[in-house]
């Protein structure tokens, strides 16, 4: 089955799946793109009681995952467009993934459209702060488009997303957040 | 540019290249390259090199003057531990700045800070300060028992706890990035870090007189006037006396074994109670060792204070405030991992609270 369109998984949504059993299945469906910063961590999910590392290396060799990493100056340049502190929000793996996706500095974007799938808030907070929020996805949308409707953790669901892209969104209206003419005078986070 | 910080990063933390190397997995040359900005390492290699050194990425991206990062030292580690522990507690401090700034709950430091020179700093001085503070903070008569939590809820201060081994007992640190920090030994019981932490306050309120340009530990003298304070702070003169007195006229005199409910009263050692007694009663020093030595021996019966845990690293302000931000989306969970010392899947179950936290508890106007 020719695989659909490409998404940027973050570190909580591959644990996610993997709890859920349905990480391969996914896989299987998806284009998916991993930060490099996120397949060096040390990634573990729980069944049951046990606690099962969660090894993404053989996924990257046999090629049905593809790492992401971005420059170090694209990853400065991006992070410029916020108050300077916001960078400690974001772990390595979201900055890495946000400013892959979203940094016109970024010298090997993206070769397709292309949707970041989180379960952190200040994800979907800075889309909807940029007026981008058409390139989050939740991972129940994800999975309901290939028809898995299952039940997700509360950080997974549309609702979150759709929440925390709402709360970026209003913020920018007020002026908060990202630096920008548009924005109108800039009270950073 | 990144190369200067980087540089300055693996300074403070007290490594070489080789070592740097070694412990990460990076070259020696390239960690050159890097330092000198001859060419920039990837983010997880950057990802790598801070967490090696006790920073955050941000750090290295900031642009301006190099941080003046003091830590002040009651008695330095020895070795390598110290640079260690001086880049964790650096790091703690400036994660609890950015929590209380992302969450908006920045205490102002209501402190009464001392004017007087350091030139002019006699021991009347520092029991003089010892009073104002103890009003100024309304601590009552047993001022240790109230002084941790005043000071980290209603002062701003940030009290940390680390093992401070094999030698090295508390430090304090006082910086516009991030106010006033105390970092306590845990391995210390409770009654010494009372004690400790009233040390470390006099260090605090006097650092603009007292400290130069790279002390690691104070001079004698200003340790003197720190013990001064301490001892004033924590023993108030006047509950003391009526305390001593109590127990006199109870029992017909002062016995040593009075001493440890008294040194229990105000939550301090009896060590430190025998010092304070030498002062008020003007007791000999003589007398005053003899006791502490005897009482060295009681203390298998008589000292019936235990502490069932230690304390812990961070305060619960600080991870009431890491729960906060995360909740309102002002931080990853990857980071709020990081910042509670837990892995990522623990942190992301403190994100599935269904919203029950946000319920309004419905009470009627006073």
């Amino acid at each position: 089955m020719p695989k659909s369109r490409l998404v940027l998984l973050d570190a909580n949504v591959v644990i996610g799946l993997f709890e859920l059993n349905l990480w391969d299945a996914l896989v299987a469906r998806y284009e998916v793109l991993i930060a490099e910063t996120c397949v060096g961590e040390a990634l573990w999910y729980e069944d049951g009681e046990h606690r099962i590392d969660i090894d993404l290396a053989p996924y990257v060799a046999d090629n049905r995952i593809t790492t992401v990493s971005a420059d170090l100056s694209a990853v400065q340049a991006f992070s410029k467009r916020f108050e300077p502190n916001y960078l400690e929000k974001l772990d390595p793996g979201e900055l890495e993934s946000l400013t892959h996706l979203l940094a016109t500095e970024n010298p090997a974007p993206p070769t397709a459209p292309c949707q970041i799938c989180s379960g952190d808030r200040i994800v979907y907070r800075v889309l909807g702060n940029l007026g981008k929020s058409e390139l989050g996805i939740s991972l129940e949308e994800l999975l309901s488009a290939i028809g898995r409707t299952v039940k997700v953790g509360r950080m997974f669901t549309k609702a979150f997303r759709e929440e925390a892209t709402d709360q970026g969104f209003k913020e920018r209206m007020r002026g908060l957040g990202v630096k920008g003419p548009s924005a109108g005078p800039h009270k950073g986070w | 540019m990144i190369g200067e910080r980087l540089r300055f990063a693996r300074e403070k933390r007290g490594l070489t290249l080789n070592q740097v190397a070694d412990l990460s997995a990076i070259g020696s040359s390239s960690l050159s390259d890097f330092e000198n900005d001859k060419r920039q390492p990837k983010l997880a290699q950057l990802q790598a090199l801070a967490k090696l050194y006790g920073r955050s990425e941000a750090f290295f991206f900031q642009e301006g003057t190099l941080p003046a990062e003091q830590v002040l030292w009651r008695q330095r580690p020895v070795g390598d531990v110290a640079s260690a522990i001086e880049s964790q507690f650096v790091q703690l401090c400036e994660q609890y700045h950015n929590l209380e700034l992302w969450c908006a709950e920045r205490v102002a430091a209501d402190l009464p800070v001392s004017t007087t020179p350091a030139e002019s700093f006699t021991y009347s001085t520092a029991e003089e300060l010892a009073h104002r503070v103890r009003k100024a903070l309304n601590l009552g008569d047993c001022p240790a028992r109230a002084l941790r939590s005043v000071l980290e809820e209603s002062c701003g201060v940030k009290i940390f706890h680390l093992p401070v081994e094999p030698t090295g007992t508390a430090a304090c640190s006082r910086s516009d990035a991030y106010g006033m920090a105390v970092l306590l030994n845990t391995n210390n019981r409770r009654w010494r870090r009372n004690f400790d932490l009233a040390h470390e306050l006099f260090h605090l309120l006097t650092w603009q007189a007292f400290r130069g340009q790279s002390d690691a530990t104070a001079p004698p003298l200003e340790e003197k006037l720190a013990d001064a304070f301490a001892s004033a702070l924590v023993l108030p003169t006047d509950a003391v006396q009526a305390a001593v007195e109590e127990k006199r006229q109870a029992a017909g005199k002062l016995n040593r074994s009075a001493l440890f409910d008294i040194a229990r009263e105000f939550d301090v050692s009896v060590e430190a109670l025998l010092w304070k007694l030498k002062k008020v009663y003007n007791r000999t020093e003589e007398a005053t060792r003899a006791d502490i030595e005897a009482c060295k021996q009681l203390a298998k019966t008589y000292e019936t204070r235990k502490e069932e845990q230690p304390p812990p690293v961070r305060p619960e302000r600080f991870n009431a405030l890491v729960l906060k931000a995360l909740q309102r989306g002002e931080l990853s969970t990857g980071r709020a991992a990081e910042y509670l010392g837990i892995s990522r899947r623990e942190a992301m179950k403190l994100e599935e609270l269904d919203g029950a936290q946000d319920a309004e508890v419905a009470i009627s106007p006073a």
